[in-house]
């Protein structure tokens, strides 16, 4: 395989010719024909064909063929290689011992593209749609109503495919029913929608693992996507992948300005829309709504916190890479830059915990505390396990039932008094307080993501693992 | 008059979803409607397949009080 541009290509010419003396050679160039001069038997490659499905990077490379089979290749000039590869010896006398090969015509990033959705485009099932010469694919994406408000991608076949390398799972495998028009969603389709979000490759095996989380009877993708109230899925990634995807967890994770945390959540919201056709306004019917519901994703500290991660929490073994789906809204602030035991720093969490919905409001919805790096020292310093802090936010978050009851403080909100009468209430159901690590290294804050309705009668916490 | 016809009122379990539906089982039955009640086991989810085939099966129409 070879390429008259290639300087290194035009070095070997001659050592093709003496190859050819001995052996049946047959050189493949991608750029002009007549190259090299030196053998006969010569296939133009122009169009790149034979290139790309024996996958050449380089030029030259070598290949062994025997009986149709290719045996060996080696790329670029070694004379050592070339002349073990091909068992013909001395070759290229003049020559220097070795010199790198050029990248081949079939990997040039400016035609790599179409190159792709020529040899694979009939991977792919969804319907293309061309555009007019004059119409804008940016506007014509916000026309159609395929955008969250921001632009997208455009989709194109190129760029699905290229998308689609990034997971080892067929194109037409149907990952999860989407809600609220209940449609059975591709690979392809997911790959679609994470283009547009603006993901790369790598991303997928993560977004395809908070679709199918969010699209299961626990995590109840499509209460959470009907209700008046503020949630949308909240996505914590857990293990290797999140560093291997340059995820931030850390100065800002729950902010602007890291590529993987922005887009894997929008993707999610663009699969709802585009593929589950849940629209603000129409099925969604949120009073409020929130910025998260553009996206919100970030992963734990694993390697800052002294606790066990949130997927070992969910049963997953340590390093198992996962993605965990809360439903949920924020973050608002818990502000404690005093307490430096963990009796007293545990006290500020819980009386902020006390008041997330309603202070009078028990036992119904969840919530997320994410502890900050400096609330985590207080508690590392001290030998405060998870399960400690949890136990002591339990005790701390048992509500005494008049302090409840409909009516008390002059609030007419709260516990159904014959609830509330002669005993004290828990905050949180086992289970709906969720507590991660995360966050930069100054700031004595922690924060709160508060949940949706809990338990079977809403949405649970949802993990799933990622898969390549 | 909606003599014979048998109107399903679903109850998605909302709040004072009750009091909605007790005012509309009122007028319907003063018109001459048979009024079944039926509820969802929670409004956050779709109501479960069962339930939908069973109020098509035992009426004409039905009433969902949708939201809050």
């Amino acid at each position: 395989m070879v390429k008259r541009d290639c300087p290194t290509c035009g070095l070997v010419a001659p050592v093709l010719g003496e190859l050819a003396a001995r052996r049946s050679v047959t050189v493949y160039t991608q750029d002009d024909p007549e190259f090299p001069p030196a053998v006969t038997d010569r296939v133009d490659d122009r169009g790149l064909t034979m290139s790309w499905h024996h996958r050449i990077e380089t030029v030259p490379t070598l290949l062994r063929i025997e009986n149709g089979v290719e045996v060996a290749r080696t790329e670029g000039w070694s004379r050592s290689e070339w002349e073990a590869l091909a068992g013909v010896s001395p070759l290229g006398a003049g020559l220097p011992p070795h010199r790198p090969g050029c990248g081949s015509l079939s990997v040039d990033p400016t035609r790599a593209d179409q190159l792709r959705v020529r040899f694979e485009g009939g991977r792919l099932a969804a319907r293309r749609i061309e555009l007019g010469e004059i119409e804008d694919e940016l506007e014509t994406a916000f026309d159609r109503g395929w955008t969250d408000g921001l632009p997208v991608v455009p989709p194109t076949p190129g760029r699905v495919l290229r998308m689609l390398d990034g997971t080892r799972r067929a194109p037409d495998e149907v990952v999860a029913v989407v809600p609220p028009d209940l449609v059975p969603i591709t690979v392809e389709k997911v790959a679609i929608n994470a283009v547009m979000a603006g993901c790369k490759p790598e991303y997928l095996p993560v977004v395809l693992a908070a679709v199918q989380a969010a699209c299961t009877d626990r995590f109840n993708m499509h209460g959470l996507l009907c209700t008046t109230f503020f949630s949308g899925p909240v996505i914590v990634v857990n293990g290797p992948i999140a560093a291997q995807l340059g995820m931030n967890s850390g100065v800002n994770c729950l902010g602007q300005g890291n590529r993987a945390n922005a887009t894997i959540g929008r993707a999610l919201q663009l699969v709802v829309r585009n593929v589950g056709g849940g629209l603000p306004g129409g099925i969604d019917r949120a009073t409020f709504g929130g910025p998260g519901k553009y996206t919100f994703c970030f992963a734990e500290d694993e390697a800052g916190s002294p606790w066990e991660p949130l997927s070992v929490d969910q049963g997953f073994a340590r390093g198992a890479s996962t993605v965990s789906l809360f439903p949920g809204h924020g973050p608002s602030a818990i502000v404690d830059q005093i307490s430096r035991t963990p009796e007293s720093l545990a006290r500020s969490l819980a009386a902020k915990l006390r008041a997330t919905h309603h202070p009078k409001l028990v036992m119904g919805m969840g919530a997320m505390l994410i502890v900050s790096p400096e609330h985590a020292r207080v508690f590392a310093a001290a030998g405060w396990t998870k399960a400690r802090l949890r136990a002591a936010l339990d005790e701390l978050l048992l509500i005494p039932g008049e302090e409840l009851a409909r009516g008390a403080g002059g609030i007419e909100e709260g516990v159904p008094a014959a609830l509330a009468a002669g005993r004290r209430l828990p905050k949180f159901r086992p289970g709906d307080l969720v507590i991660v690590q995360a966050g930069g290294s100054a700031g004595m804050f922690s924060a709160i993501i508060e949940g949706w309705v809990s338990g079977e009668r809403g949405s649970q916490l949802t993990t799933q693992e990622v898969i390549s | 008059m909606l003599d014979g016809q048998v109107v399903a009122l679903l109850d998605i379990s909302k709040p004072r979803g009750e009091v909605f539906l007790e005012q509309l089982a009122a007028r319907l039955t003063t018109r001459g409607a048979t009024v079944r009640r039926y509820a969802k086991p929670t409004f956050t989810k779709p109501a479960p397949v069962d339930l939908r085939r069973r109020i098509a099966e035992e009426c004409d129409a039905v009433i969902e009080a949708l939201a809050d």
